[in-house]
């Protein structure tokens, strides 16, 4: 029964993907298939879901043996745990928004039913990883998600823009690929398993090298510090995609992984220091750049980094049910996020810098409301969604006693939080108007509003409910000094201060060059300048000159064959008589003649 | 019928590679059984004879 | 085994004798007739391999037997445009000669001799020299094709010598008795002058990484079926004469392999950020070639059953793939009439379908999982961290830098604007759609079954 039941949520979304193979002509009504099999699979599985809630059985599904490698047998494996049962919902009611919202959003596409058809696929790769119980399904999952985000990066694809972004996007994800096939090829020789069973019973207190690498994996993933700018890049793509992809799902990712092996990870005090401090630095580093930033979806694209490295952080303080609570939650609002912004670009002409924007809460007043909600959920506002698991997750940092820096760090992001979510407030929907006056603004679509509508309801009290299935076993002190308590919100709203005295002060200030700590957070911290123009240049270079030129063209070239036919024609240019002087050979004929004259004379 | 043999003359070249085969797979079966004729002597794989069967290898 | 190179042979007087009009249905019908017979290789009861005196197949043979089968209706169907304008005789001398090369390869793979190995190895070169040195494209061919024939030639030489040693020493060279018959070779200075001699030949028609000149060159200038052919069967040749000669030189592979494993390891990732800076796409293919059978050497010369299982599930896949992507290219080749990729660029708003084989090609050539080629380098990096685990940053960032080329190779080509040069195009023909198909299906299929090609080690 219960195993079924999963089964019918995976099916009915393959059934899309596979009636454009049957019957490939454009299909007007190809939309509403897709969404109604998302809507269809979400009811399902939220059934299964409250099943799991009360009966708390997990369970496992092995059907279809793949292939055997000597002793390890591969077969399609799925793996029905809490995290795998709460997300597959999640992630079904936000792609379900999103598809809606594409609907409008992309109608004047004429792709638009390729569209749909790749975020299906992305969705299905992202089912298939948070279900799989291998590591070879996980596998799949990882790279198809990779590559669906590929393709939907680049989906404006006359745009050179959009075609390097995906590029890069698929570059820092090969990198932490790298990684991933490191921890594989090392439980594959260590543990003789892909199973996650198999593999947590065998490594009770394992190696760090495996951690480290799917560390490595994690952080290529969900663009953790050092391997963060695919991210930001990454807004090239059609709005739907940024919100589905490079928000609330694909980029979780990574940090699910870290979720799935904590098991591993809990007694190995290295890999939590690092994933802390990866957490930490990320979490400040990308909450600075968005600071500045002018472009609408960046400033969400760096909000969505940095709740990543907080996410990280709460790994790092061995609270994994907490992260993935905040993955859960962080889904809702961001994807809002992501959708008002779409809305707004999409009335504005897309129009996404928001020094052009101000006064939008009289034109969009819907759009500015889940804005504000989104805003605030982000913030951490109480009994928002954020709330349930962003102050949880500072006060267990709070009350642990962990890496000091690493805390304040946190706290000062989660305060500049606050800052940057306020900022797009001020100058996006406050003042006055500064767009252009020839636009036509309008929000009153249906399949704009009720997905917005429907993620905002999400936002409000999705938190609360799934805060309350989290199972006992993880949650947190609850005892705790007032001043700890109320230390996320203190700082949030210090934050929400010191952005409006800020935004005030800078109306009533006189103009001034800007400092140099400026241009740090609006140049990204100069990492992207720095990296993007050093190593690809050094490397081209070096391939072209060195290998190419150097090795291939000129050394191997000249020292075999090259060399070979040299010493030949010398060899037998020297050995043989004919010498090819058909001058001297022709005068020689003049020889006898010449004889004959003087002889006869 | 008349269509039949006006196909085969038009068409009777396709006919060389399903011949190829059936040779092959004759002399093919000719090889094995002269090969598998050494297994009657040897003591692990030989068996009863039937009555009036010799065996094939002396 | 008869049953499968008699009907090749009369593939010969069937095209000669079958009118003009009838000659391309005709061979197409019968090579893929032929193509059928020998799934029955696939049958192996009691594990009895097919047996005669001179012809043999088992686990190792057979996938690669079958793909040889499969590949000849694939050239023939490649090669329609590009022979279009010559008369009728030509054409069948060039398909006679695919069909030579056909039976040879046939043969080389089943035969049960090494001196018959060698024989046929070499007869191999004959019609693959031909196909490019006529049909080629530039004036360059008559020197890519010298490369290709002195390359071979001066590695396979010494090769002749060892095996002659052999078997005044030993009686016999047949392959199934070898590993009885042999005695271990202990390190010594005439033991790794025979080692060299046994394997350079092998190395050189991998190719391995230093040997590889000729490759890029005949690649380049070879008409689409040579390329295909060289990609996909050709370079195999080598990795399968290594899986069958290096069990009679045990122990002293142990020893003798550390600098070809490094070299394959150093060389892997030197090819790969060549292609980074190909502008020429057939070479771009032909060096990504060598950077994956570098893996396979690397996976040879390791030898356990985790590499051996994943050689050859990489040649296998690695001979449809590049075979695939050699086709795209000559696709490519004869719309825009360049190889240059700075002028193929936006394809993909002209021809949609075309994209799609070009996306799946470079998907498969990046080892997306759960491709046979995801399986094959898994197992080889497998293989080769547990030997060592410094080799995971050579197998490792070559996976990074193959990835990035693929995808760099199909974002030049398909995404951007389009070009001036490139209005006025012909659509795609059904022809070339079928040919994308036929390369897609065995992947795809062999992806849903891999143990096809892994039974290799049981």
């Amino acid at each position: 029964m219960h195993s079924s039941m999963i089964l019918m949520t995976m099916i009915p979304l393959l059934t899309p993907i596979i009636i454009t193979l049957i019957k490939p002509n454009n299909n007007l009504l190809y939309p509403h298939y897709v969404k109604l099999a998302i809507i269809y699979a979400f009811t399902v599985s939220m059934l299964s879901m409250t099943m799991f809630i009360f009966t708390g059985q997990e369970s496992m599904i092995s059907n279809w043996h793949w292939m055997t490698i000597q002793t390890i047998e591969l077969s399609l494996n799925f793996k029905m745990d809490f995290f795998s049962m709460m997300f597959t919902p999640v992630a079904l009611f936000v792609t379900w928004s999103i598809v809606e919202f594409s609907m409008w959003y992309m109608s004047s596409d004429p792709n638009i039913n390729q569209f749909l058809k790749y975020l299906l696929i992305f969705l299905v790769t992202m089912l298939i990883l948070i279900t799989a119980n291998n590591l070879f399904q996980l596998f799949i999952g990882w790279e198809g998600m990779g590559i669906m985000s590929f393709l939907l990066i680049s989906w404006w694809h006359g745009r050179t823009d959009a075609n390097t972004a995906a590029l890069q996007a698929i570059l820092y994800n090969r990198i932490g690929d790298i990684g991933f096939i490191l921890a594989m090829t090392w439980f594959f020789l260590y543990s003789n398993s892909w199973d996650f069973q198999q593999m947590f019973i065998l490594d009770r207190t394992p190696n760090s090298f495996p951690l480290m690498s799917l560390l490595l994996a994690a952080t290529g993933k969900s663009a953790q510090f050092g391997l963060h700018p695919w991210l930001p890049s990454a807004m090239e793509g059609p709005t739907p995609v940024s919100a589905l992809l490079h928000s609330s799902t694909m980029v979780v990712a990574g940090v699910f992984l870290i979720i799935r092996f904590h098991p591993m990870m809990e007694n190995n005090s290295l890999i939590q220091t690092l994933t802390l401090s990866m957490g930490a630095i990320t979490t400040l580093f990308t909450a600075i750049c968005a600071l500045t930033q002018n472009d609408l979806k960046k400033i969400v694209a760096f909000s969505t980094s940095s709740q990543l490295g907080l996410m990280m952080v709460t790994i790092g303080i061995n609270q994994p049910h907490l992260a993935f609570l905040h993955i859960c939650t962080h889904a809702f609002f961001k994807a809002m996020l992501f959708l008002s912004a779409g809305s707004i670009i999409h009335s504005l002409n897309n129009e996404q810098d928001i020094r052009k924007m101000g006064g939008l809460f009289k034109t969009l007043p819907f759009t500015s409301s889940s804005l504000i909600i989104g805003s605030f959920a982000l913030m951490g506002m109480p009994f928002l969604t954020g709330f349930y698991s962003k102050d949880l997750i500072i006060e267990t940092a709070n009350t642990s006693y962990t890496n000091a820096w690493a805390l304040t760090t946190t706290l000062v992001a989660t305060s500049l939080t606050a800052m940057y979510s306020i900022r797009i407030i001020f100058f996006a929907l406050a003042g006055y108007p500064r767009f252009t006056t020839l636009i036509l603004i309008n929000e009153n679509n249906p399949k704009l509003m009720n997905p917005i509508n429907r993620l905002a309801l999400g936002s409000i009290f999705a938190g609360f409910l799934i805060s309350n299935c989290v199972p006992p076993t993880s949650h947190p002190q609850v005892t705790m000094p007032w001043h700890l308590k109320l230390t996320a919100l203190g700082v949030t709203i210090l934050g929400l201060l010191v952005a409006t005295e800020l935004s005030l002060m800078t109306n009533s200030m006189k103009l001034s060059t800007p400092l140099k700590t400026f241009y740090f957070s609006n140049m990204l911290g100069f990492y992207s300048a720095t990296t993007h123009r050093l190593n690809p240049h050094s490397s081209l270079t070096m391939s072209q000159n060195l290998t190419s030129a150097l090795l291939d063209l000129f050394w191997l070239e000249k020292s075999m064959p090259k060399m070979t036919t040299q010493t030949q024609i010398s060899a037998s240019t020297t050995s043989s008589t004919q010498k090819g002087l058909i001058k001297l050979y022709f005068l020689s004929f003049f020889i006898p003649p010449m004889l004959a004259l003087l002889l006869t004379i | 019928m008349v269509n039949f043999l006006q196909l085969l003359r038009d068409q009777w070249v396709v006919l060389f590679v399903p011949m190829g085969f059936v040779l092959g797979c004759y002399l093919d079966r000719k090889n094995d059984e002269k090969l598998t004729a050494f297994r009657n002597k040897s003591m692990l794989y030989k068996r009863e004879l039937r009555p009036n069967e010799e065996y094939t290898w002396k | 085994m008869l049953k499968i190179i008699l009907p090749t042979i009369m593939m010969l007087p069937t095209m000669w004798l079958s009118k003009t009009h009838m000659m391309w249905i005709n061979t197409m019908t019968c090579s893929l007739l032929i193509s059928i017979f020998t799934l029955m290789m696939l049958y192996l009861p009691n594990n009895s391999c097919n047996l005669s005196l001179n012809f043999f197949s088992d686990p190792l043979t057979s996938p690669l037997l079958m793909l040889t089968a499969w590949l000849l209706p694939l050239m023939i169907l490649a090669t329609q445009q590009h022979l279009h304008n010559n008369s009728a005789p030509r054409k069948k001398l060039y398909i006679s000669m695919l069909v030579f090369l056909q039976i040879s390869l046939i043969m080389t793979f089943s035969a049960t001799e090494l001196i018959l190995f060698y024989i046929l190895f070499e007869t191999t070169l004959i019609p693959t020299l031909i196909i490019i040195t006529r049909w080629g494209y530039q004036p360059e061919r008559l020197n890519a094709g010298s490369y290709f024939l002195f390359y071979t030639l001066a590695g396979s030489l010494p090769l002749l010598i060892t095996l002659l040693h052999y078997f005044s020493s030993l009686g016999s060279l047949n392959i199934l008795t070898m590993t009885i018959n042999t005695k271990e070779m202990m390190l010594s200075w005439t033991n790794n002058i025979m080692w060299l001699g046994c394997m350079m030949a092998f190395m050189v028609k991998m190719p391995l990484y230093g040997l590889h000149l000729w490759l890029p060159k005949a690649h380049v200038e070879a008409p689409i079926a040579g390329s295909m052919v060289l990609a996909a069967i050709l370079l195999k040749l080598g990795s399968y004469g290594m899986m069958r000669v290096t069990p009679m030189l045990n122990p002293l592979t142990e020893k003798m392999s550390y600098p070809f494993i490094v070299l394959s390891l150093w060389g892997m990732v030197m090819t790969s950020s060549i292609c980074l800076r190909q502008a020429d796409l057939k070479s771009l293919i032909a060096y990504s070639s060598v950077s994956h059978m570098a893996l396979v050497i690397l996976a040879i010369l390791i030898q356990t059953p985790w590499s051996l299982t994943g050689a050859m599930i990489l040649m296998i896949a690695h001979g449809l793939t590049s075979s695939l992507l050699f086709c795209l290219a000559n696709s490519n080749y004869e719309r825009v009439h360049s190889r240059t990729m700075m002028f193929t660029r936006g394809l993909q708003a002209l021809f949609p379908l075309l994209a799609l084989w070009w996306l799946l090609a470079n998907l498969t050539n990046l080892a997306l999982p759960p491709t046979i080629n995801l399986m094959g380098e898994l197992l080889t990096i497998l293989a080769s961290f547990s030997w060592s685990n410094f080799t995971i940053m050579f197998t490792g960032f070559n996976m990074l830098i193959t990835a990035l080329y693929s995808l760099h190779m199909f974002t030049s080509t398909q995404r951007g604007p389009l070009t001036y040069s490139t209005s006025n195009v012909k659509p795609l023909f059904t022809r070339e759609n079928t040919l994308m198909l036929m390369h897609m299906a065995p992947i795809l299929l062999l992806t849903l079954n891999p143990k096809t090609i892994m039974c290799l080690t049981p």
